[in-house]
């Protein structure tokens, strides 16, 4: 339901949009026929009906997607408006107001959007209840009505439209979505009679019976939208003048003046009692006035133009963008040659006249989205970074930057600085692989310590974000190029690179490693390591072994539950005995709630039970596989999950870790699990499962 | 004596039961469907509304008119105080026009443009 919600924002947020250019349009088309303006308006309902807009090039809609439905789960929330001056107002505030604190337990959006939610529901049924009442009291009082018998036969429902006459109403309207009536008040004046109920009949005519209703019932879904409000005004506005050019196009000029009379004497009936101001959605009776009176038969080429701007209208803002330029294919070419730093030497004399055709035959490692970035690697060290708008030969570079991976986070554009004296300054330094996260290679004292300790290094010395308290961090021993793909695949299916990066690289990287490695009979451990985004703190408390695997398990480092953001590293190592010989790493993000399938192997699943958690936003899930193992997955916003093999004893189930650390225990009473607190231990990972929470079987599910 | 108020839509019904009296009620449903097209519970409905203000006395199905033409049409007949909709008819309804607040200088100015139009229109030519 949530993802509904968020969807209805969306298509609201889309169909604001088509709003502001239909009030746009509106303006430019004042002369054209009044009966345009009501279908521009009906586009936007269109849009607001349309659950699966269409895609096209030629789409104007800034952004199908504002408010992405993972929200919730983002450690820095953000919506993408699709006009970036607009993103930038907008979403620092909202990361602000939204983002986790570091003493939260979990993304206030989560508590936040089912909160508004309800609200549109409620905001919903009111008005829905409002329509449904006040149709019903319409009604009623109308029953009274008695049927019109007017004098010339021309008067008397020929098209089949019922006329009544009601004391309970002092104003003529049409009520009914299939069979409309006419319900005229007995205080109308003879004389007024015929134009009202041609006014009336042209209502129904263009079925605005049907459509006045219809799109009340569009805005008690999209209330909150306050353009739409804006849109529905505008539309019963602009209905009225459409009636009223229909009849008067078909009268005598002279009428004008009598159908204005009628008008008039209808819009003020016995003032002696106080009547309301001018009440939602009306058009002031001057201004109808003066648009009879002033009535022209609109040009030809005024409808055509409409007509037009109505086509277009609709295949601009009833289709989404297809987005063709964010791909998060990163390419690469590694048919040239390798960049030098004579190389760039010589290109710094070209200076300012540098552009893309000189780097045509170098290797390079194409990264960013909306800026192209192009990353010239020159040795270990060294790299040349190439950025520009777009790829044209004639097209200016914002930046041609020699950087040192050397963690100094230092550049010079060589086409304007000293580049010898970068290089001088540069060139002793350690390598440091990474972006961003500097690792220092240092002397450490065996494997898997000597992991342990250069990532402690490598944490205290990064600048902002320090991580202390890493106990123990396994990674995946690979061997050879087998073990390699293996391990690949099951990653893949875990983790998803982010685009600054390109996933071919890391295993290319890794696979270069292991080849060197065999020479050398070095060992090559791949592990991952998480950096937390807005996070301090954390550890990795646990690690699960299985065999030689690798599972990922971190916790807040002072114990309370805490949300922790995953995202982190990948990062291969080259281990000779006491040191470091080969790091390569690579910044990799998360999805927390992807299933570890791969992990637990190829048995069969004998049983899932799941716990509704209504306070949260996670189902916790027990799984029980045919080889006696289990899964316990508790939270969507934990990374930890319980496995370990199980025991079902009598009515009795424990649950082990494989770890040691962690028991739970259930009764089980008959199809489902009961939680029992007492026997277990205490670490639930951000679930609010409590002694005596029911899991039910979730099986088939 | 106080004779009781009759609505506009009841003066319709009065009418034929005065030319009709007494008559049967299931007559009286059949003569109100055919001149005033009304329901047959809308009619019993104001059958009893209207015996119970006293205008009408329906006994054993027989109904007769306890008020006569010129009684009613003697007195006031207060034409708005039921009215429902006065200047708030739902947002959602196709109408002519509704009542708004406007004012005696706009009611005037919106005469003359009018009276204007139709000076220009019987000019010759």
């Amino acid at each position: 339901m949530i993802s509904l919600f968020i969807k209805i924002v969306n298509m609201s947020i889309s169909a604001g949009w088509i709003v502001l250019v239909v009030l746009f349009l509106r303006v430019l088309l004042k002369k054209a026929p009044k009966w345009v303006n009501p279908l521009l308006w009906g586009i936007v309902g269109l849009r607001l009906i349309m659950p699966f807009p269409l895609l096209s090039i030629v789409s104007l809609i800034p952004s199908a997607e504002t408010i992405s439905p993972q929200i919730m789960y983002e450690t820095k929330p953000e919506i993408h408006t699709g006009i970036s001056a607009l993103n930038t107002v907008v979403n620092p505030v909202i990361s602000q107001s939204f983002a986790p604190n570091p003493g939260d337990s979990a993304n206030p959006l989560q508590i936040w959007i089912p909160i508004f939610a309800i609200i549109w529901l409620i905001g919903m049924a009111v008005l829905l209840i409002y329509m449904i009442v006040s149709y019903s009291v319409l009604r009623k009082s109308m029953k009274t009505a008695v049927l019109y018998k007017g004098e010339r036969k021309s008067e008397n429902g020929r098209d089949g439209v019922r006329i009544y006459l009601s004391d309970k109403t002092s104003f003529p309207f049409v009520l009914g979505f299939f069979r409309p009536v006419i319900y005229l008040p007995f205080s109308i004046k003879e004389k007024d009679i015929k134009y009202v109920l041609a006014h009336e009949r042209a209502h129904i005519a263009r079925k605005d019976h049907f459509f006045k209703p219809l799109s009340f019932l569009l805005l008690s879904v999209y209330w909150f939208h306050p353009l739409l409000w804006l849109a529905y005004l505008m539309l019963g506005k602009d209905m009225e003048f459409a009636c009223d050019e229909h009849v008067i196009g078909r009268l005598p000029r002279e009428e004008l003046a009598d159908y204005s009379q009628a008008l008039l004497s209808c819009s003020i009936g016995l003032r002696k009692i106080s009547v309301c101001p001018l009440a939602f959605g009306e058009v002031s009776v001057k201004d109808r006035v003066k648009n009879v009176l002033n009535y022209k038969k609109p040009a030809f080429w005024l409808v055509v133009a409409a007509v037009a701007a109505l086509g277009v209208l609709a295949v601009c803002f009833l289709t989404d963008p297809v987005n063709v330029f964010f791909s998060n294919k990163v390419r690469e070419n590694t048919d040239g040659k390798q960049m030098t730093l004579e190389d760039v030497h010589a290109l710094s004399q070209k200076g300012e006249a540098l552009s893309w055709t000189d780097f045509e035959a170098y290797n390079y490692v194409e990264t960013g989205s909306g800026l192209y970035i192009r990353v010239y690697k020159i040795d270990e060290l060294f790299s040349l970074w190439v950025s520009s708008k777009s790829m044209k030969a004639e097209e200016p570079l914002f930046a041609v930057y020699l950087k040192a991976e050397d963690g100094q986070n230092t550049q010079v554009d060589i086409r304007t600085g000293d580049v010898e004296a970068y290089i001088q300054e540069h060139q002793g330094n350690c390598i440091l692989k990474t972006f961003p996260y500097a690792i220092v290679s240092i002397e450490v004292l065996g494997s898997p310590d000597a992991v342990v300790k250069m990532a402690e290094l490598s944490r205290k010395i990064e600048m902002e974000r320090v991580v202390t308290d890493y106990t123990e961090v396994v990674g995946v021993l690979v061997h050879n190029v087998e073990e390699l793909d293996g391990f690949w695949e099951k990653m893949q299916k875990e983790l998803t690179f982010n685009k600054l990066v390109a996933k071919p690289a890391f295993y290319r990287y890794a696979k270069e490693m292991l080849e060197a490695a065999a020479e050398l009979e070095n060992p090559v451990i791949i592990m991952y390591f998480p950096h937390g985004n807005l996070i301090n703190e954390y550890s990795v408390e646990t690690v699960q072994r299985y065999d030689e695997e690798l599972t990922i398990l971190i916790e807040r480092a002072d114990r309370k539950d805490k949300n922790v953001s995953l995202d982190g590293c990948l990062m291969a190592l080259q281990i000779n005995e006491d040191s470091i010989q080969d790091v390569t790493t690579f910044n990799i993000q998360v999805d927390t709630r992807t299933k570890l399938d791969g992990m637990i192997g190829d048995s069969e699943v004998i049983a899932a039970y799941t716990y509704k958690d209504l306070k949260g936003v996670s189902t916790p899930t027990v799984t029980l596989y045919e080889d006696g193992e289990f899964t316990f997955f508790f939270s969507v916003i934990s990374s930890y999950f319980g496995y370990g093999s199980y025991q079902m004893e009598e009515d009795k189930l424990t649950l082990r870790t494989n770890d040691g650390r962690f028991l739970y225990t259930f009764t089980i009473v008959e199809d489902t699990l009961v939680f029992d607190g007492e026997n277990s231990s205490e670490a639930l990972w951000f679930s609010n499962i409590t002694d005596g929470a029911v899991f039910y079987s979730s099986l088939g599910m | 004596m106080n004779t009781p108020k009759v609505f506009e839509s009841e003066y319709r019904f009065c009418l034929i039961l005065w030319e009709h009296e007494p008559i049967k009620s299931s007559e009286l449903v059949n003569l109100c469907k055919e001149q005033l097209g009304w329901k047959p519970t809308t009619t019993y409905t104001v059958i009893k509304r209207l015996s119970e203000r006293g205008v009408l006395k329906n006994e054993n199905t027989i109904v007769s008119a306890l008020v006569t033409k010129d009684q009613v049409q003697a007195s006031e007949i207060e034409e708005m105080v039921e009215k429902t909709f006065e200047g708030s008819l739902p947002a959602f309804v196709a109408a002519f026009t509704r009542h708004q607040k406007i004012s005696q200088k706009e009611i005037e100015e919106v005469q003359r443009m009018i009276d204007r139009f139709r000076m220009n229109e019987e000019e010759p030519g």
